[in-house]
């Protein structure tokens, strides 16, 4: 999976960005726009608030670019705006209500001892907790980074990560054959493989 | 932030499967649609005009007014006896602007911050004019109070956008 960090575009092409040229945009658009979604789409669980806030974050990314003081410092600032557009729709009182109904703790079907998607587990987890693994894991967050982005403290942020891991990790069995997979409308999802 | 690499597995039970397990998703497609829906959204909006380009007109305009009634307050006696109001404001209209440069720029300026913006820069183009004229010292101080005034008014507008954004990211 690509992240953030690993995307490298021209200097050249980021100065064309900030000057607010159209092929510059499109090609930004077209560089970051599925990591963007990735982590929209695997954190609101919502195919259609996952568009909304990719699209959100490059409205954003684009008409504000001539702010950016440094070309480097591209990556990092999507992520940032793409992040925020998460957590916006995360805290929104129909996503937590939504959020309550989830548990961190296992449900009963998915301690049977099958194999489970990693991405379907994740799903079981509370938003907040969500965030916090992928900011994490994937985005590779500190604990003081996560907590600045919740406006709490870093203990905040490694109990959720510890309480998640427990989860996710329950869930993590060797793939066994004939499991089922595949059934959601994703491309694609990674088992357990471990 | 840090080198916001993926994280090396830690001592905690599991961890290590998780991350494996997390960084083997694969990455979803964003939908061709989006993309056109985020250009028909960037056509529309209005064009956003970066504010450092206004910072250096603001000061370079300051500058011009400090150093033209430093001129004026030496060869006009009569202007002496407003020096003290108009050097004060002088300098706070100094440390106001300074507040604000040391202020990182996170959002494009509303219509309220462009209205404040437009109206300093007349006040400066007033305040010149004016100087070059060699009117009225009283009305140049009260042009240079509502100066300071607005810059003001401009700047607890910006901070408080700026509080709000952050406050976004907190549940």
């Amino acid at each position: 999976m690509s992240r953030f960090g690993d995307i490298r575009l021209d200097a050249a092409i980021v100065r064309r960005l900030m000057r607010g040229e159209r092929k510059a945009q499109e090609i930004v658009y077209r560089a970051y726009a599925n990591p963007v979604y990735t982590m929209a789409r695997r954190m609101l669980r919502d195919p259609g608030l996952a568009e909304e806030a990719t699209q959100d974050t490059f409205v954003d990314v684009l008409t504000g670019a001539a702010k950016l003081e440094r070309v480097e410092a591209l990556s990092g600032w999507i992520r940032t705006i793409a992040v925020n557009q998460c957590l916006m729709r995360l805290r929104s009182p129909w996503h937590r209500r939504r959020d309550d109904l989830a548990d961190d703790e296992p449900t009963a079907d998915l301690s049977l001892g099958r194999a489970i998607d990693i991405d379907q587990a994740l799903g079981r987890l509370s938003g907040k907790a969500r965030m916090v693994v992928w900011l994490h894991c994937i985005e590779g967050y500190t604990h003081d980074e996560i907590a600045a982005a919740f406006g709490r403290s870093p203990s905040f942020s490694k109990s959720q990560l510890a309480r998640a891991y427990r989860v996710l990790a329950e869930h993590c069995r060797p793939v066994v054959d004939g499991a089922e997979r595949g059934t959601g409308d994703e491309r694609s999802r990674a088992a357990c493989a471990v | 932030m840090s080198d916001h690499e993926p994280r090396a597995p830690s001592d905690a039970p599991g961890e290590a499967e998780v991350n494996e397990a997390l960084n083997a998703l694969p990455e979803l497609g964003a939908p061709d649609r989006l993309w056109d829906g985020v250009r028909r959204r960037i056509d529309a909006a209005p064009a956003k005009r970066p504010r450092r380009g206004f910072a250096p007109v603001a000061v370079a305009a300051s500058v011009l007014l400090a150093a033209a009634l430093g001129v004026l307050l030496a060869i006009e006696p009569a202007n002496r006896a407003t020096a003290p109001d108009i050097t004060a404001l002088l300098e706070r209209s100094r440390a106001v602007e300074a507040e604000r440069r040391a202020t990182p720029v996170v959002l494009s300026p509303s219509g309220v911050e462009r209205v404040l913006q437009v109206r300093i820069g007349g006040i400066d183009a007033l305040l010149n004019e004016q100087l070059l004229q060699g009117t009225d010292p009283g009305a140049r101080q009260a042009l240079l109070r509502e100066r300071v005034e607005l810059m003001e008014d401009l700047k607890h507008i910006e901070r408080y956008r700026r509080n709000e954004l952050f406050q976004q990211a907190v549940f």
